[in-house]
């Protein structure tokens, strides 16, 4: 237990003190944010309206609290702005009566629709009327989707890739012959790593769910990171049995990770029907876990089939990544 | 005690021996030290021995255990230094002595003392990256020593180390062995197995072509030998006899001027040379 602490203790430590690694750390950081600058504009739902100074101060705050409202000086500016190439109506009040003042170039149906519009928040008195809204879709639109799940893939694939850039660094330095005539055993050298690039994972998707204003799922992120314990060992192990120095581990990086990306996300590109080809991925559960969690549906079927199907090509990618490095025989043996 | 019996590897499995026939015992509280040339076999040998690789053919044993069925827990009294220095480069030398230390079951030294035993104190909090290849070769030891190890495997010690840090590296080992270590230890260092081991085996192309006390190496393979220094018309001028020809020896100094007369035994690496056929820097 000593041992699988301070092996735990030296990732963290080593970790911190590796540029790559903190950079990469804060990527996923800072594609949730851009996310938000992105889809946060594209969600925000409001009727773009124009209105000069003549339009009565109790009509403007009446379109306020339904209309996007932007406002200028006087007639001319109006209709300067109404020209310009975004789609903006305007309105201006003349003789007692409301003018609106449109390009020209819009849909047959849209002044009257934007009529019927001012004058029902012009006939409102202190209010305006409560209304109910409904979805007209189930999901979020697939980009916006795709688009998050992406991020929280990073975030998993991330604790991953630092653990392994650790280990690449170990073998590249001849340290795991080191730990291979210590009292160490391989089971605890492996466990090390794979909690602390959980530990990683989940912290780094529980800050993209916070800044993704997911706040209240930041836990449930953080569950699917546990349930990627094998998948996450996989990337560890993937990169260290394969790069024996940064640079190729860079290389290797550059592989796995679309691979580790572009995988599960696939299957949201192919019929319903053929996802059966998929069932042996733990990639497509990792998937299927996040994007439910991302629409509110349930996950627990999901989280259980990743946690299974990825045990065995784990085992299979430690196995190959014995063969490959000095972790010979006695190590194998004392598990 | 370490018993090797009859070992031999093959790399290729095509029956091209990189080590073959080898036979030896390290006793407690002794230092056996295992010269050859680079290429010779030496670290092959050591990682059979350390069960980094499979043991093909014969046999190795750890006291009553042979070292297949070593448990991880008997490396709580092993310790190795490897010829490359095997650091973490990103942390300090006195990290990277507590993190190794943490991963045995037994009491250990307080990694400062050992750092100062090997004169490092003063870079003791400078990451590993920023020492010399003689500092991290003495952190590697200080790791290899920081359980107070029964069995120690010792790969080019005082390799790129200065003449006054290598006497005290030296007295180091020594002080091991005097606490009852089994020391193996693999160089191609002749004057450091002749002044530490008890035992040296000459490993030539995969075999062992001598082993004995270093002593015993002299007296059998070499010829002791005698300079007289004297002085010829004005100049010093040397001559050498081989302590068996004592009688032309006398002669000699009845009809010189000696200024000065010393004898001087055979090294390791000439007896080497003798042996084997070929030096040790091939």
């Amino acid at each position: 237990m000593k041992a699988l602490l301070v092996s735990m203790q030296r990732e963290f430590t080593l970790l911190l003190r590796n540029g790559i690694s903190v950079y990469m750390l804060l990527a996923p950081a800072i594609l949730a944010l851009i996310f938000m600058a992105v889809f946060g504009t594209l969600q925000n739902v409001a009727l773009p309206l124009v209105v000069d100074h003549s339009v009565p101060a109790e009509l403007v705050g009446q379109l306020s609290s339904v209309a996007q409202l932007e406002q200028v000086a006087d007639l001319a500016s109006l209709q300067r702005r109404v020209a310009a190439p975004d789609a903006v109506a305007g309105l201006s009040f003349s003789d007692q009566q409301l003018l609106l003042i449109v390009e020209g170039n819009e849909p047959a149906d849209f002044i009257d629709e934007m009529q019927a519009f001012v004058r029902a928040a012009a006939a409102a008195e202190d209010t305006i009327p409560t209304y109910s809204s409904e979805r007209i879709s189930a999901r979020p639109p697939l980009v916006y989707e795709l688009s998050l799940v992406c991020i929280f893939l990073l975030a998993l694939f991330i604790g991953g890739a630092c653990l392994g850039l650790n280990g690449v660094n170990e073998r590249e330095h001849g340290l795991l012959l080191a730990f291979a005539v210590s009292p160490m055993k391989l089971a605890t050298y492996v466990v090390a790593k794979l909690i602390a690039a959980v530990l990683l994972g989940a912290l780094s998707s529980a800050v993209c769910a916070l800044i993704i204003g997911r706040a209240e799922q930041a836990l449930l992120f953080a569950v699917v990171a546990a349930c990627s314990i094998f998948v996450t060992g996989m990337i560890v192990f993937l990169l260290m049995g394969f790069a024996n120095n940064d640079v190729a581990a860079i290389g290797v990086l550059k592989i796995i990770m679309p691979l580790f990306s572009v995988v599960g996300l696939s299957a949201a590109f192919v019929p319903e029907a053929w996802h059966r080809l998929y069932y042996v991925l733990p990639l497509y559960w990792q998937y299927r876990a996040i994007a439910a969690l991302i629409n509110s549906s349930p996950v627990g079927f999901f989280l259980t089939m990743l946690f299974l199907t990825s045990l065995p090509w784990f085992l299979l990618v430690v196995w190959r990544f014995i063969k490959q490095t000095e972790f010979r025989r006695r190590l194998t043996n004392s598990i | 005690m370490i018993r090797v019996s009859r070992v031999y590897h093959d790399y290729s499995g095509k029956g091209q021996y990189a080590v073959a026939d080898i036979s030896f015992t390290v006793e407690p509280g002794k230092i056996f030290g295992f010269l050859g040339p680079s290429g010779a076999g030496k670290s092959t040998v050591q990682n059979l021995m350390t069960g980094l690789l499979p043991l093909q053919q014969g046999e190795i044993y750890y006291e009553d255990t042979p070292v297949q069925a070593l448990p991880s827990q008997f490396f709580n009294q092993v310790g190795v230094s490897f010829e490359q220095p095997n650091v973490f480069p990103t942390l300090t030398g006195y990290e990277n002595l507590r993190y190794y230390a943490a991963l045995f079951a037994l009491p250990t030294i307080e990694p400062m003392r050992l750092l100062e035993r090997v004169g490092l104190r003063d870079a003791a909090h400078k990451k590993a990256a920023e020492y010399s290849k003689g500092m991290r070769q003495r952190l590697t030891l200080a790791r290899a020593l920081i359980n107070r190890p029964r069995y120690l495997f010792l790969d080019e010690p005082t390799s790129g180390l200065d003449p006054a840090t290598a006497a005290e590296i030296r007295e180091l080992i020594r002080e091991q062995a005097q606490n009852g270590a089994a020391i193996f230890l693999t160089t191609h260092h002749m004057e450091l197995a002749d002044s530490l081991c008890d035992t040296v085996a000459f490993l030539f192309e995969g075999r062992i072509a001598a082993m004995d006390t270093p002593e015993n190496l002299k007296r059998l393979y070499g010829k002791r030998q005698v300079h007289v220094v004297y002085a010829e018309q004005g100049e010093e001028r040397t001559r050498t006899f081989a302590l068996e020809e004592r009688h032309a020896l006398a002669a000699f100094l009845e009809q010189v001027e000696p200024i000065k007369i010393h004898s001087q035994e055979a090294s390791l690496e000439a007896i080497f040379l003798r042996v084997t056929g070929k030096g040790l820097t091939l």
